[in-house]
């Protein structure tokens, strides 16, 4: 007797993204929970002082994490500066996202909560100035449209190499620690 | 053959200004605007209608000025954008009325984003590209 085979297809779910909600001067954002290895206070931050080039100032504390025999370094971004929110008298910063495999981290007002994404949408063409590079697209949030901030957009390789440059230089009595600051 | 062909007047202000019918896809209600951090000019955010994201293009800042009165609909358009097809949403102040009339050629001294021009009983109507206005901006 032929036995009819029957297939079952499990019901497709929508892949979901694990995100962290976070909000710079009254406006919310969304970055891929995997991209961030750390979230913390201000604390152990210090201050950057970076003179002629106006990309930069938007780079305002450095954080160093020593680990085993290592000593990592992160540029910390204000978010608002990034994103050229002008200045608000919502904003007061008090959280920092460390990113994952990356020299920068991210100074936000707070972070809410982490949540999940069933899609990132792209963002209409009609848009094409920097926000291009800041975005992975759109999401949506509690019936809310939320940028997906793309990670990598924080600092560019050129702006790495200057900030890394500065660092060492003015850290230059302890060189050889610091350039394996770096190394990771 | 007529030469007419459909257009959408819409107002913004005391003025109306027009768009070639085929463009429009509908007018719509007052929406929640979704705003965001961005730096493409006149844009203003986005609106969700019917599972797309639309982004708003403000076109009155270009047609009237910055003193231009709150708008309260969007009249939903096709533009093409780098060779594709996408929605923009742009506010007007008040209905929209479409009517079939044979444009008129516009003149030198108009605006670089008229095309044509409408000619009414008792006004004239400038038919407006908004491709041309983006990328005007763009160039500004």
């Amino acid at each position: 007797m032929a036995i009819a085979r029957t297939i079952r297809t499990k019901a497709k779910s929508k892949p979901v993204e694990d995100v962290i909600l976070f909000t710079v001067h009254g406006m919310r954002f969304v970055i891929a929970a995997n991209a961030v290895e750390e979230i913390r206070n201000m604390d152990g931050l210090h201050p950057l002082h970076i003179g002629k080039s106006t990309q930069l100032r938007k780079v305002k504390f450095a954080l160093t994490q020593h680990n085993a025999s290592q000593e990592h370094v992160h540029f910390v971004v204000d978010a608002a500066q990034h994103f050229r929110l002008a200045p608000s008298a919502e904003s007061n910063t008090s959280r920092v996202l460390v990113l994952r495999k990356s020299v920068a981290a991210l100074l936000v007002d707070s972070t809410e909560r982490m949540t999940q994404i069933t899609a990132v949408i792209a963002l209409p063409l009609a848009f094409n100035g920097e926000e291009r590079h800041w975005y992975r697209g759109l999401a949506l949030v509690e019936n809310t449209m939320v940028p997906v901030v793309a990670p990598e957009a924080f600092l560019n390789k050129p702006e790495e190499a200057v900030l890394r440059a500065d660092w060492i230089t003015s850290h230059s009595e302890d060189q050889g620690s610091l350039k394996k600051a770096f190394t990771a | 053959m007529t030469g007419k062909r459909q257009f959408v007047l819409f107002p913004v202000g005391k003025k109306r200004f027009a768009l070639p019918a085929e463009q429009v896809t509908e007018l719509a209600r007052p929406d929640t605007l979704q705003v965001f951090p961005h730096t493409t000019r006149l844009h203003t955010g986005v609106l969700v209608r019917r599972n797309h994201v639309i982004p708003v293009f403000d076109v009155a800042q270009v047609l009237l000025g910055p003193n231009a009165p709150a708008r309260k609909f969007y009249l939903i358009a096709n533009r093409n954008i780098a060779g594709h097809q996408e929605w923009t949403a742009v506010p007007v102040t008040g209905e929209c009325e479409l009517i079939m009339i044979e444009a008129r050629p516009r003149t030198s001294n108009m605006p670089f984003y008229v095309t044509c021009l409408l000619s009414l009983e008792d006004e004239i109507v400038e038919v407006i590209d908004l491709d041309q206005i983006a990328s005007g901006e763009v160039a500004a």
